[in-house]
């Protein structure tokens, strides 16, 4: 009893902070859905009207196929090039490793909206570093937050520098782990580097990809940060996103309901591609 | 008996636990000492201790900034509520500048949590309190204390109003008005003491000023800047809603043809900043201050980070100059209302509105009001006769227009931003943009309406 109890206790402060901060306001956010009104006011209750009204709303579809394009693109080059980064920062040739690894990992350190404010300035038309750079390379401006077809990858960019470092710290991690014995056999075999990189490397970091590839997947499906910061959803609406959306019903429109349904919309996009995720990503690898 | 506990067990008492300290919370919550209370003074005390003491009472005030973080406080506030505390020493005022950003966040939760600032400066957001109960109507208190509402202007109480009822003191009068720079009038052969007056004049000098080469423009707008882009189909003759506000008539010809004047300016004359440059750093408004550009539209307090920043800029203002709709409407600009309102759920009703009173007197308003850069809402309140510069635009709050409060404002804004700005990239044509603009206004409206 006396065991069970100590156990109890070290969970408790968990299932308490779970309980309040992920538990009541995911319920909160269920039964908002389906009503109208103010964060502070009265409401009424208006079963799934707010969620007949979303389709209706040429902006919704805007931001939710923003939204796929931009997960679209950020998950794979993220997962891919931290894959890359890894395997060239763990490799044996490369020198000052340590360094590599704390130069990757310092962006996730900054604030985001003072990341976003940074590199503001370094893409400013004229007086940025980039647009300098591309001036002396004989490139003229690249606008590239107020392009409406370069926004969105410009904001890609960004969030690819912020987040590069979670993934390439856990890939590391997960590559020292990979049992020397396992390639070394295969280098006696004849395998060349690259075969043992594919066949036998990456699968074994399979559970490892999978996790960074799911995290990546709803991270990216809740971008807000930088395009609230930089872009407020412009230039006509190229970066607007599900999440900013969510934040200008609810804080800018007073539509709380609809922004409640929108994040209901959002959770069941995430989930079924999560779950797809798990199932082909997650398939056991055996060595015989 | 053997003591163990089942996991159905455990997740009923952690259930139990978790209600009981959101219970806890909330009883505490409820509790608290209000927010206008002195911290620290025990309720028993206040009810016995001497009736000096008793009767301080302590009201928050919150504001957004209007200057760089802190400067107003230490320059404008600090000193206006210290008068204030000098002549009403059972009043303390504890002042706070509220950012910006999560404005409205932090005043939802605040009403939410029942601990509101007792007085607090409110914008276009203002309807969403009030539709929340959040407000106290004034009409009483004003009734009560014999205020003259025409002491103030008369087009800034539709901003207060809402519904029929009064809820809010017009108190800051931010408008737009025409600021140039007299070197580049000068380089360009114009003469710096006379800007230009019509629209016409106005593409003179922007096309002479644009000729002078190396980036220099006759014109910039920031293309996501709504409060000075929004005007120019007023210019023409158009505008963006009928007078009860219940459709969007931002499609009318007299309004296209402004918004195509706006391109033209762009694309067809070349006069303009692109609009891709003018809306990245450092803005229309730094290009200005960096000598770029020559003529830019923009609130009044501009003037005064201008000169903060470059004491020696040869600044020059103007009224907007005139488009084909006779006055005012052609010379329309911006004109915003910054409010002072009182909490429905402040304990101290009486003292707060005191302060409010005290706010819009004369003295007041231009210690504060003043110290800003911005007009006052008071008509007989002039506060800048002796600044060349700003004395104009203050002048020209005649030629500004309000917005009524409604509870769509921002949707609305944020589609017109959206048009306004595809018509500068050039990715739609001043029709196109407009008349798809109106019929997703009108969609929001009865959206509102059917609601």
């Amino acid at each position: 009893m006396r065991r069970n109890l100590v156990a109890y206790a070290f969970l408790s402060p968990f299932f308490i902070l779970f309980i309040i901060f992920t538990a009541i306001p995911f319920f909160w956010a269920l039964w908002l859905s389906l009503q109208d009104g103010l964060l502070t006011g009265p409401k009424t209750f208006v079963g799934l009207r707010n969620f007949a009204q979303l389709p209706r709303d040429t902006i919704t579809r805007t931001v939710l196929l923003n939204t796929v394009k931009y997960v679209a693109v950020i998950v794979p080059v993220a997962v891919t090039s931290a894959l890359g980064l890894a395997f060239l920062i763990t490799n044996r040739v490369v020198r000052g490793r340590d360094f590599f690894r704390a130069l990757v990992y310092f962006p996730i350190l900054a604030a985001p909206a003072a990341a976003a404010q940074i590199w503001s300035y370094i893409l400013a038309p004229r007086f940025g570093i980039f647009s300098y750079i591309l001036s002396a390379l004989g490139i003229g401006d690249v606008l590239f937050l107020a392009n409406p077809q370069l926004a969105l990858l410009s904001i890609a960019l960004i969030e690819w520098w912020r987040g590069i470092g979670f993934h390439v710290i856990l890939f590391i991690a997960s590559l020292v782990g990979v049992p020397k014995e396992l390639k070394e056999a295969a280098t006696i075999d004849g395998a060349t580097s690259w075969q043992v990189a594919t066949k036998i490397t990456i699968p074994l970091m399979r559970p490892v990809i999978l996790f960074s590839v799911v995290m990546g997947t709803i991270w990216a499906f809740q971008l807000f940060d930088t395009v609230f910061v930089l872009t407020q959803g412009g230039p006509m609406h190229s970066t607007a996103t599900m999440v900013w959306y969510i934040y200008n019903h609810a804080f800018r429109y007073s539509q709380l309901g609809l922004a409640a349904a929108m994040g209901v919309v959002l959770l069941l996009i995430i989930a079924p591609i999560s779950y797809v995720q798990m199932r082909v990503l997650g398939r056991e690898v055996e060595y015989a | 008996m053997a003591a163990s506990i089942s996991r159905r067990a455990f997740l009923g008492r952690m259930g139990a636990v978790g209600g009981l300290t959101l219970a806890s919370a909330a009883i505490a919550a409820c509790a608290a000492t209000p927010a206008s209370q002195e911290p620290g003074a025990p309720e028993a005390a206040a009810t016995t201790a001497p009736a000096a003491v008793a009767e301080t009472v302590t009201l928050n005030m919150w504001k957004g900034p209007h200057k760089a973080a802190g400067d107003e406080t230490t320059l404008c506030a600090g000193p206006t509520l210290e008068t204030f505390m000098a002549e009403h020493p059972e009043i303390k005022v504890e002042f706070q500048e509220v950012p910006w950003d999560g404005y409205n966040e932090k005043f939802t939760s605040a009403f939410a949590s029942g601990q509101p600032p007792d007085l607090s400066y409110q914008t276009e957001s203002f309807p969403t309190f009030v539709k929340a109960g959040n407000i106290l109507p004034l009409d009483d208190l004003m009734a009560q204390s014999g205020f003259d509402k025409d002491y103030i202007l008369d087009l800034a109480w539709t901003c207060a109003d809402f519904e029929g009822k009064n809820y809010a003191m017009p108190w800051i009068e931010g408008g737009s008005c025409m600021f140039y720079n007299k070197d580049l009038f000068e380089q360009a052969g114009l003469d710096p003491e006379v800007p230009p007056d019509t629209m016409d004049d106005f593409l003179v000098a922007a096309q002479k000023i644009t000729e002078l080469g190396d980036d220099t423009y006759g014109y910039s707008c920031d293309p996501r800047g709504y409060h000075e882009v929004g005007q120019w189909g007023r210019r023409w003759g158009g505008d963006w809603f009928n007078a009860d506000l219940t459709e969007c008539i931002a499609d009318s010809p007299e309004s296209i043809a402004g918004f195509q004047f706006m391109a033209d300016l762009l694309f067809e004359y070349e006069v303009s900043q692109p609009a891709p440059i003018a809306g990245e750093e450092p803005g229309a408004t730094g290009y200005f201050r960096d000598g770029y550009i020559g003529m830019i539209t923009a609130q009044s307090p501009t003037a005064n980070s201008i000169r903060s920043e470059k004491p020696d800029f040869p600044l020059g203002s103007a009224p907007i100059p005139k488009g084909p709709a006779p006055e005012p409407m052609g010379r329309a600009a911006y004109g915003g209302v910054g409010m002072l309102a009182i909490a429905q759920a402040s304990k101290h009703v009486p003292e707060s509105w005191t302060l409010l009173e005290w706010l819009v007197t004369p003295d007041a308003l231009k210690s504060w009001v003043g110290c800003l850069g911005f007009s006052t809402a008071a008509k007989s309140v002039f506060v800048y006769q002796d600044d060349p510069v700003l004395s104009v635009a203050e002048e020209a709050r005649q030629f500004h227009v309000f917005w009524p409060s409604t509870e769509w404002y921002f949707k609305f804004t944020d589609l017109a931003t959206t048009y306004t700005e595809a018509i500068q990239l050039g990715e739609l044509t001043a029709e196109q943009a407009m008349k798809e603009c109106a019929q997703k206004v009108n969609d929001i409206l009865s959206e509102y309406h059917s609601s």
